[in-house]
């Protein structure tokens, strides 16, 4: 170490870290002196006799009514001789306005992870809403101005269009029904919603040099209609903070953690300016010239997944009893936590990291990857280690594939695409299951396996360099996968000659080659798989993509490319589940990724 | 500017929410752990540290204003406490009688343990030992830059001095660090 870089390297490189024990004892050490700090008063409670006549909704709202028609002064005594702020008022007094504007901030955050990573995601918009027009709102994201909305009342038309590429705009119809969910979305609604829930009074700040008074509610029940089932959300509130002197609100804030999610989500309204002239020319949105605009109809939903043949309830039963990729489920995994390849430490301490945005993943992402040696180039050596510390020799197919299964889960937990260590167990899951195809190339299971391990660090296009230039796909695709999927096809016809019924994984298998083929441009081999599936899907009780499959069909005949069926959805899109897109519908990826697909013939099952 | 996230964990923490503190202690806990570690020499006494600034931060709840970065007010709240553990260490070994050099924290292998999870290598070890014997002002511009990532605006004011001063003294830390890492070659 004689250069100041090398000193200032290896002093980046060094992280302690207490003990897990030590984190308990501060933390709750920490947590004990806020609990003692938190019986000095700083919240100004409500008035116990406010706060009985408050309890029911209908004497609420008697109150309030009350209470704006007697004014001020009379507000004030119930609340205590308080001065300052009478939540009716507030709300007198935004009814009052026929126009608003405000910012929005939507941040979601991962927290830091077990792997290093915090995931986040930071929006930034500016809206303007008038009640004789509609609204128009900016969204910016990395301080750039990124896309435009509106929402037009008197046209009942909805706008969107990004800024740059590509340069398409979308146009919606506005139904009643649109314009009532638009109306719930006025930020004076949501003020009326807290302030006829059962909320607390939560003292005094400052906002921006404002002295302004808070109102806080924990009942998620106020973002759904009466009635209507409540989200399982954890650790809800919103706050609504009131300038004291105008008795207007300034902030609002909205902060949720998803049941069974690391995200936290919280999104706040302020910078507010109530009854400001909003000209009619600013809610006229101007295309620009080149911008190719698309109509699109909300209301067709997608078609009812709920099975309603015997044949149907089947195929939906055995999709879950029998699920893609889970033709190993029932084998015991070997243990490969010990394992060390290619002279990579893998347990070496990991700064964290905070990844910001969807672009920022994918930018990261294949930064990290194209840092890794080539699998080709390490191919060999990693078949000498596997040999000398696995004797893989000895291994059976089910051993080969096990061990891989065993290995990809490890490359997960080790922080996957994201880290700097952990590919030598993707590779070594790749070259087993390689070594388990040259066995046994005859089962469509394995190959699986191998498509899986090889997707799950090549992706489908990279994003190395996002602006101006597209994304630029991976050729593995039209190619290496392309080519096993073509294998998968191949026995799957001369089985079904012989009387066999498709199952869900031979589905999946098919859709995937029909993606290779769209970016192969081979329309024929496309034209067999899809009628192929044409003929045999009505048979084995999978019609759920069947209109689809028979566009797809018209489309090739006439030479022109199809899009594939769908085969899986996201139920959840959780940011730090990012990291797994850019992948073929097949992909699985680690559990957390795996639980949250659900096949689309199954979206009746969506929660 | 205050970084987005970390207003918003403030103005939670600032109306007493424990779970504001937690997520806290989540993103800059280990950090200052090892600003802790790398200043004072000894994981304990570090541990101490941390949980002091951490109890600090929970009293002042209600009150606390910061203006322009969170991690460098808790890393300079984290260089005090480490200023005061040192110095009471060194009163305490003088009274014991113990022979102990107070010009920098105590060093070596079974302080800093357990070394197969810490110090992976021989470079790191060299040079937290090269750190502790760099006088006190230099050993924190250099842990609170090179380690920290802080930049010195910030650690000028956390020493309370001008930019150009701390500007010279990381460089100063730097050139003695080469001759220390040099001799120990």
């Amino acid at each position: 170490m004689k250069q100041a870089r090398e000193i200032e390297s290896v002093a980046r490189g060094i992280r302690f870290e207490p003990d897990a024990s030590a984190d308990e004892r501060i933390l709750s050490a920490a947590q004990g002196a806020l609990g003692r700090r938190a019986h000095v008063p700083y919240l100004i409670q409500t008035h116990p006799v406010a706060r009985w006549i408050m309890k029911g909704p209908l004497m609420r709202l008697a109150v309030a009514a009350a209470v704006v028609t007697a004014g001020t002064r009379i507000g004030t005594y119930f609340f205590g001789g308080i001065p300052g702020v009478v939540w009716a008022v507030v709300l007198r007094k935004i009814n009052g306005f026929t126009t608003c504007v405000f910012r929005s901030r939507e941040v979601e955050t991962s927290g830091p992870r077990p792997n290093g990573f915090e995931f986040a995601v930071e929006k930034e918009s500016k809206n303007y809403r008038s009640e004789a027009y509609g609204s128009f709102s900016e969204e910016y994201e990395n301080g750039r101005l990124a896309r435009r909305m509106y929402t037009l009342l008197q046209e009942k038309q909805r706008l969107y269009f990004g800024i740059g590429t590509p340069k398409v705009c979308f146009r919606s119809p506005v139904s009643e029904k649109d314009i009532e969910e638009f109306q719930k979305c006025d930020p004076r609604q949501r003020v009326a919603r807290v302030l006829t829930g059962d909320y607390v009074e939560i003292g005094t700040d400052v906002i921006e040099g404002k002295p302004v008074r808070g109102a806080e509610l924990r009942d998620p029940s106020v973002l759904v209609p009466e009635g209507t089932e409540v989200p399982p959300l954890d650790d809800f509130f919103i706050r609504l903070w009131i300038d004291i002197q105008t008795e207007l609100p300034v902030w609002m804030e909205m902060s949720f953690v998803m049941k069974g999610s690391p995200v936290r989500r919280t999104t706040i309204e302020d910078q507010f300016e109530w009854g400001v002239p909003l000209e009619e020319s600013l809610f006229q949105p101007e295309i620009p010239a080149d911008y190719e605009v698309y109509d699109h109809d909300p209301s067709k939903k997608p078609p009812d997944s709920t099975p309603k043949t015997p044949l149907e309830e089947a195929f939906a039963r055995h999709t879950l009893e029998e699920p893609y990729l889970g033709d190993f489920d029932h084998l015991e995994l070997p243990d490969v936590s010990g394992l060390s390849l290619l002279g990579v430490d893998s347990k070496a301490p990991k700064p964290q990291v905070r990844l910001l945005g969807r672009t920022g993943i994918f930018m990261t992402h294949d930064a990290c990857v194209a840092k890794w040696p080539r699998y080709e180039g390490v191919r060999d050596r990693l078949g000498q280690e596997l040999q000398a510390k696995l004797c893989i020799d000895t291994l059976d197919v089910n051993g080969l594939v096990t061990t891989g299964i065993a290995l990809r889960n490890l490359f997960w937990e080790l922080g996957g695409c994201l880290s700097d260590t952990a590919y030598p167990y993707i590779y070594a899951a790749r070259l087993l299951d390689e070594i388990a195809h040259e066995k046994a190339p005859d089962d469509p299971a394995i190959i699986d396996q191998l498509v899986e391990s090889i997707v799950a660090y090549e992706v489908l296009y990279y994003w190395s360099d996002p602006e101006p230039k597209k994304p630029e796909r991976n050729p593995l695709y039209t190619a290496l996968l392309g080519d096993l999927r073509n294998e998968q096809f191949v026995l799957l016809k001369a089985k079904v000659k012989h009387g066999y019924m498709l199952t869900w994984r031979d589905i999946v298998r098919c859709c995937d080659l029909l993606m290779a083929c769209r970016w192969r441009k081979d329309n024929a081999t496309a034209l067999e798989v899809v009628r192929l599936l044409l003929d045999q899907a009505p048979r084995v009780g999978w019609t759920y993509e069947l209109d689809r499959l028979r566009s797809c069909e018209q489309s090739l005949l006439a030479g022109e490319s199809c899009h594939e069926p769908g085969t899986f959805m996201g139920t959840a899109a959780d940011v730090h589940l990012t990291q797994y897109d850019r992948r073929p519908r097949s992909f699985q990826g680690p559990r957390e990724h795996r639980q949250s697909l659900l096949p689309m013939h199954l979206r009746h099952l969506k929660s | 500017m205050l970084a987005f996230e970390d207003r918003l964990l403030l103005r939670e923490l600032n109306h007493g929410s424990g779970d504001a503190l937690r997520r806290i202690y989540q993103k800059y806990g280990r950090e200052l752990f090892t600003i802790g570690v790398s200043l004072v020499g000894d994981r304990d006494l570090a541990e101490d540290c941390l949980q002091d600034v951490f109890v600090r931060l929970a009293e002042s709840a209600g009150q606390i204003k910061i203006a322009s970065n969170l991690k460098a007010y808790l890393a300079s709240c984290m260089v005090n406490r480490a200023r005061d553990k040192v110095r009471r260490e060194a009163r305490r070994a003088s009274r014991v009688g113990a022979v102990r050099d107070c010009a920098g924290p105590a060093r070596g292998s079974a302080v800093l343990s357990p070394p197969e999870q810490l110090v992976r290598d021989e470079q790191a070890a060299a040079l937290l030992d090269a750190v502790g014997q760099l006088p006190r002002e230099q050993r924190e511009v250099f842990v609170l830059h090179a380690q920290a990532g802080l930049s010195f605006r910030d650690i000028a004011v956390v020493q309370d001095v001008s930019l150009r001063t701390a500007h010279s003294r990381y460089r100063y830390a730097i050139e003695k660090l080469r001759e220390l890492l040099r001799e120990g070659t």
